[in-house]
C-alpha cells in the first residue's frame, strides 16, 4: 500500500497553486465598507461582468439589474432610473468620484464599457449623507482594482474582439503588470458601428435607420503603489472619445445631427494607516468633459466644456473593537461657460460629514449613523441617516435604512441660457427601506438566494423642466416613490454541471402627491418614464467549458406625460448567450455568440426612438 | 417570489383607453393646435364645438393611425383642405376637411406659418433658414424658394397682392414686402424694434407688427404702420425683459389682444393684455392674469362671439387646458386638449 502511494507520488507532477494573497473587499469605497451595513448593496456577479465585458453598461443593467434604463435609441443617451428617481437623481461614482455631468446631472451609461471596471456595485437607498448630492434612488459604483498587488502573475495580456449585426465591431486590449509593490493596468477599447438596422415606421413601412454611425475609443491607465505596508497610492487617468451620429426620431424625415464627446479624468488617491487604529486618506480628482453638438440642417454648432475638481480628505478611527467613526471633508467645484453665456458659471459644494459604526451581539448587529452639512454656493443643507442589519443566522439577515436624500441643482438648471433658474432650491426628502437577504445551501448541490426590499421615499421641491420653446426648471412637485424589489436565484451544481435560474422583479409606484401648477393633472399619477413593473429572468447552464444563458426582460407601461395621458406599451426581449472556453498552452481562449431580441420585439424605450429587432454578435477573447 | 408576484398583480398597469371618435360636423368648429413638447413627437389636433360644448382630441391620430409629428406650429385652410405645419418634423400635412384623412405631405424644412397667396400657391416661412418656400396647393409640391435677407420668416399677411413678411431674426428690424406675382422682394419698412414676429391688419387698414425676443435681449415692441406711406405712425416699447407674443384682433379689428409670458413662474407681466387700436400707451394691467407657475401660450378671439380663447400648456408635460372667457374676462368654461395648446383656428 505504502509502495503504491509512493509510486503514485512519483507520477504526480509538482503543481503550484497560486492564490492572490489580497482579499477583495466587497466595495472599494471606504464609506460603504464600514458605514452602510443596513443598505442594500448589489454587486454585479462576475458571470455577468464576463458575459457583458464588451458591452456598455446600458445593456448590462437593462438585462440583469432591476433598474429602468431610459435609452433614447441607438447612439443616443441612456440614463438611469432607480426606484422611480429621475436620471439626475441616480448617482454614478467612479472610484468614489462623481461621474454625473455637472451640467445636466445625468450620466450617459451608454458611454461606459463594462470592461473598463473591475467591480460594479449598486447601493440602493439614497444615502446622500454618505455619498453626496444626487444619491436619491441609488448609486452606481464603478470601481477599479488597485489591490491586486503581489498576485502570482507579473504580466497579463487580455484581448477581446466582437463583431455583429449592423457593422458592429469592438476591440479591447488590456495589459496588466504586477509586482510586490505595484500594479499597473492599461485598458484600451475601440467601438464602431453603422447601426443601419431596419425598423417599422408609423405607417408600417420598413425603413433603414440612417445617420447612426458610431466611433469611439477609450483608454484607461490604473496605477497602484505600496510605499509601505501602511501607505498606498492609487492613480488613474481615463480618456474617452465618442463620435456619434444621432439618427432621426420617427417623427423626423432625416437627421444630420452629430455629437462628439471627449472626457479626460484623473484621480489620485493616497491612504495611510497611522498606528493600529487610524486611517487617513485623500482623494483628488480633476475632469474635463467636452461636447460638440452639430446639426447641419439648422446651422447649429454648440460647444460646451465642463470642468470638475473633486477633493476629499478622510479620517477613520477605530477607538474600540465595537466602535468606529469616519470624518470626511468632500469638496466639489464644477464650472463651465454655458452656451450663449458670456461668463463662466461655478458651483462650489463643500461638506463636512461624519459616520459612526457600532457592532454588537458578536457582530450580528451592525448599526451606522451618518450626518452631513453641505454648503452649495450660498445654499446649505443638513442631512442625516441611520441604517442597521441583524444576522439571525449566517443564512439570513435583515436590514433597515433611513436616510435623508438631496440633489443640488445642476449648472444647467441654474444658468442655462435661455431658461436657467437661479432661484432653484435643492430637491430634498427622506428615504426608508428595509429588506432581508436569504442564502440557503439546501444541500451540497442546491442553493437558494433571495433578497427582498421594500422602500418608501418622499421628495420635495422636485425639479421639473417646463416649456415649449423655452424650457425652464422649477421646484414644482412633491413625489412619493414606494415599491418592492426581489432578487431570486436557484442554483444546482454537480461535478462539471451548473444549472441556474434567476428572477429579478421591481414594482415601483412613483406618483406626484403635491404640485404648485394650477389645475395640475399629475396628482396621483405615475411620473414619466418610470415603469411600474420591470423584471428580468435568467436561465442557463454550464458544462465543463461550455455555457449557455437565456435572458428575458420585461418593461411595463411608461408614461410620456405627467398626467398619464400618453404612454408607451410594455415590451419584452429575449436574449441568448453561449460561450466556449479552452486552453492552448498558456493561452486561455474563449469564443462566444449572442443573439439579442431573439423574438423580434418591435419596441421603443423612449417615444418614437426605434430599437433594433433581432441582432447577433460573435466574439473571441484571449488571456495570456 | 410569491411577494413579488403579489406586488405585480396589485396595481393595474394598463391605462384607460382613449376616445377615438372623430368629429363629423364641419360647421362652427374651432381647431386647436396642440404643439406637443419639443423632441417628443406628441403634437395633436383637437377640435371644439362651442355650440355643443364638445371636444375631440387626437383627431389626426384617430383618423390616420399615426402621430402627427413634432411641434405642430400652425393651421391654415385652403379649399376644404387643412394645411398643418409640423415644424420639427419638416413637413406640411394636408388633411381633407371633411374626413380628416391625410391627402398629402409636403417636405419643407422647419415650416412655421403658411400664407395663401392665390392662384394655387402659398408661402411657407421656415425656422433657421432665410427661405420662404412657395408651394403648389394643388400638386402639393414646392415650386420655388424666395431668399430673404434674414432667417426665420414668421408672421405674414397678404394685402393687395403684396405679402408683408416678418423675419424673426434678432438682427432684423424691417418688414419686407414681396410682390406675389413675381415672388420678389420689392421694399422694406422700418420697425420700432428687432425680431418681428406677428403681423396683423386693423380695421383702419393699418399694419401692426409685434417684435422682440426677450431671451436674446431684444426688447418687445409694437409698431403701427401706414401701408400707403410705409411709415410707423405709432410705436410702443415694452419694458426690458418682457416677452410679448401671439397678438390677435377681435372681430372688428379695433382691439388688440396679446400675451405677456413669464417663464420663471412669477405673476408679473404674465397674462392676457388688451388695448384699443387708438390707445397711445401699452396696457399696464393684465385683463386676465396668470397664477404663479402658470403662463398662457395660445390666444385667439372668437370672431362670432368675441369670446377670448386662452391656451394653458401646463408646462408642456401634460394635457393643456383651453380657457374660454367672455369679452369682459369672465371665465365661461374650460376643458382639456392635447399637449402644448398654442393657437386656435375658427372654421
Amino acid at each position: 500500500m505504502q509502495q503504491q502511494c509512493l509510486a503514485q507520488e512519483k507520477k504526480l507532477k509538482v503543481v503550484k497553486i497560486h492564490q492572490p494573497r489580497t482579499i477583495r473587499k466587497r466595495q472599494s469605497d471606504e464609506k460603504l465598507n464600514g458605514f452602510a451595513p443596513g443598505m442594500k448593496i448589489l454587486t454585479v456577479d462576475s458571470q455577468w461582468m464576463a458575459q457583458y465585458a464588451l458591452q456598455n453598461l446600458s445593456q448590462l443593467l437593462t438585462q440583469q439589474i432591476p433598474v429602468f434604463v431610459k435609452s433614447y435609441g441607438i447612439n443616443s443617451m441612456a440614463t438611469l432610473n432607480f426606484r422611480g428617481s429621475s436620471s439626475a437623481q441616480s448617482q454614478v461614482l467612479w472610484n468614489g468620484v462623481p461621474l454625473n455631468s455637472a451640467s445636466s446631472g445625468m450620466t450617459d451609461v451608454s458611454m461606459l464599457s463594462v470592461n473598463n471596471f473591475d467591480q460594479i456595485d449598486i447601493a440602493y437607498g439614497g444615502s446622500s449623507a454618505l455619498l453626496g448630492s444626487g444619491n436619491v434612488g441609488a448609486a452606481l459604483l464603478l470601481n477599479n482594482n488597485f489591490n491586486g498587488i503581489d498576485t502570482h502573475k507579473k504580466w497579463q495580456t487580455k484581448m477581446g474582439t466582437e463583431t455583429g449585426s449592423f457593422g458592429q465591431y469592438k476591440l479591447s486590449l488590456q495589459e496588466y503588470y504586477s509586482s510586490k509593490k505595484m500594479l499597473v493596468s492599461l485598458k484600451f477599447m475601440h467601438q464602431q458601428a453603422n447601426n443601419n438596422f431596419l425598423y417599422e415606421a408609423q405607417n408600417t413601412q420598413r425603413i433603414k435607420l440612417s445617420n447612426a454611425t458610431l466611433q469611439s475609443n477609450s483608454i484607461m491607465l490604473n496605477f497602484g503603489y505600496h510605499f509601505s505596508p501602511n501607505t498606498h497610492l492609487k492613480f488613474s487617468v481615463w480618456h474617452q472619445y465618442f463620435n456619434r451620429e444621432i439618427p432621426p426620431a420617427m417623427f423626423e424625415l432625416i437627421s444630420l445631427k452629430q455629437q462628439e464627446d471627449k472626457a479626460l479624468r484623473c484621480l489620485l488617491d493616497i491612504e495611510t494607516v497611522v498606528g493600529k487604529k487610524n486611517k487617513l486618506y485623500t482623494k483628488t480628482s480633476f475632469s474635463q468633459e467636452g461636447m460638440v453638438y452639430k446639426d447641419v440642417a439648422i446651422g447649429l454648432s454648440s460647444r460646451n466644456t465642463i470642468y470638475q475638481y473633486f477633493q476629499e480628505f478622510g479620517w477613520k478611527r477605530q477607538f474600540h473593537p465595537r466602535h468606529e467613526f469616519l470624518l470626511f471633508l468632500p469638496i466639489n467645484v464644477t464650472w463651465t461657460l454655458p452656451v450663449n453665456d458670456s461668463q463662466t458659471r461655478y458651483q462650489k459644494r463643500v461638506a463636512l460629514a461624519g459616520a459612526y459604526h457600532y457592532k454588537a451581539c458578536d457582530n450580528k448587529l451592525l448599526v451606522a449613523f451618518n450626518t452631513r452639512f453641505e454648503q452649495i454656493n450660498t445654499q446649505s443643507v443638513f442631512l442625516a441617516g441611520a441604517n442597521a442589519s441583524f444576522s439571525f443566522h449566517p443564512f439570513f439577515k435583515i436590514r433597515g435604512n433611513i436616510q435623508s436624500s438631496y440633489r443640488a441643482p445642476t449648472l444647467n438648471e441654474w444658468y442655462y441660457l435661455p431658461g436657467g433658474n437661479i432661484n432653484l432650491k435643492p430637491e430634498k426628502g427622506w428615504n426608508i427601506d428595509a429588506g432581508y437577504e436569504l442564502k440557503i445551501p439546501i444541500n451540497t448541490q442546491w442553493s437558494v438566494q433571495q433578497d427582498i426590499s421594500i422602500f418608501n421615499r418622499q421628495i420635495k421641491d422636485w425639479i421639473l423642466w417646463f416649456g415649449g420653446s423655452i424650457w425652464t426648471p422649477h421646484n414644482i412637485a412633491e413625489v412619493n416613490s414606494r415599491g418592492l424589489e426581489t432578487n431570486n436565484n436557484l442554483i444546482w451544481k454537480k461535478a462539471n454541471w451548473k444549472i441556474y435560474a434567476g428572477l429579478n422583479t421591481s414594482f415601483v409606484l412613483a406618483t406626484t402627491v403635491q404640485s404648485h401648477i394650477p389645475n395640475d393633472g399629475s396628482i396621483g399619477k405615475q411620473i414619466p418614464y418610470s415603469p411600474r413593473y420591470n423584471g428580468q429572468a435568467n436561465i442557463g447552464f454550464s458544462f465543463k467549458k461550455f455555457s449557455l444563458n437565456y435572458n428575458h426582460t420585461y418593461t411595463g407601461y411608461r408614461f410620456i406625460t405627467t398626467d398619464e395621458s400618453q404612454f408607451l406599451k410594455p415590451y419584452q426581449t429575449g436574449n441568448f448567450y453561449a460561450a466556449f472556453s479552452c486552453k492552448i498552452k498558456k493561452l486561455d481562449c474563449s469564443v462566444n455568440a449572442r443573439y439579442n431580441n431573439a423574438w423580434n420585439e418591435i419596441y421603443q424605450v423612449v417615444n418614437l426612438r426605434p430599437m433594433p429587432r433581432g441582432n447577433w454578435a460573435i466574439g473571441l477573447s484571449f488571456v495570456y | 417570489m410569491v411577494i413579488g408576484l403579489v406586488a405585480f398583480s396589485c396595481k393595474k398597469d394598463k391605462p384607460n383607453p382613449t376616445d377615438t371618435t372623430l368629429p363629423k360636423d364641419s360647421t362652427g368648429r374651432v381647431l386647436i393646435v396642440c404643439e406637443g413638447s419639443l423632441g417628443n413627437g406628441n403634437s395633436e389636433l383637437s377640435i371644439y364645438y362651442p355650440y355643443k360644448d364638445s371636444v375631440f382630441n387626437d383627431v389626426y391620430k384617430n383618423a390616420n393611425g399615426q402621430s402627427l409629428g413634432d411641434v405642430f406650429q400652425s393651421i391654415s385652410k385652403i379649399k376644404q383642405q387643412y394645411f398643418l405645419c409640423v415644424n420639427n418634423s419638416d413637413k406640411i400635412v394636408v388633411l381633407d376637411a371633411n374626413t380628416w384623412q391625410q391627402k398629402a405631405t409636403i417636405k419643407v424644412s422647419k415650416p412655421r406659418y403658411l400664407l395663401d397667396v392665390g392662384h394655387n400657391r402659398a408661402y411657407v416661412g421656415s425656422l433657421f433658414s432665410n427661405t420662404i418656400f412657395v408651394i403648389n396647393t394643388l400638386t402639393f409640391s414646392v415650386e420655388k424658394e424666395i431668399k430673404m435677407p434674414y432667417q426665420n420668416a414668421e408672421g405674414m399677411i397678404l394685402k393687395d397682392g403684396i405679402a408683408y413678411v416678418c423675419c424673426w431674426d434678432t438682427a432684423c428690424n424691417k418688414l419686407y414686402q414681396i410682390n406675389t406675382s413675381t415672388d420678389s422682394i420689392i421694399d422694406s419698412i422700418q420697425l420700432a424694434g428687432n425680431a418681428p414676429q406677428n403681423i396683423l391688419l386693423d380695421k383702419e387698414n393699418k399694419i401692426w407688427v409685434m417684435a422682440g425676443n426677450a431671451y436674446k435681449a431684444k426688447d418687445a415692441s409694437l409698431s403701427r404702420i401706414d401701408i400707403s406711406t410705409k411709415k410707423i405712425i405709432q410705436s410702443f416699447l415694452f419694458s426690458k425683459g418682457v416677452e410679448a407674443i401671439k397678438a390677435s384682433f377681435n372681430r372688428h379689428a379695433d382691439t388688440l389682444y396679446f400675451l405677456e409670458v413669464n417663464y420663471n413662474g412669477g405673476t408679473v407681466n404674465n397674462g392676457v393684455f388688451r388695448m384699443p387700436i387708438t390707445s397711445h400707451s401699452l396696457p399696464d394691467k393684465a385683463l386676465i392674469s396668470c397664477q404663479a407657475n402658470q403662463y398662457f401660450w395660445g390666444l385667439a378671439i372668437d370672431p362670432n362671439s368675441g369670446c377670448i380663447y386662452v391656451g394653458d400648456p401646463k408646462g408642456f408635460v401634460q394635457k393643456g387646458t383651453v380657457l374660454i372667457y367672455t369679452p369682459l374676462a369672465q371665465l365661461l368654461r374650460q376643458f382639456n386638449v392635447g399637449l402644448g395648446v398654442g393657437s386656435f383656428f375658427f372654421d
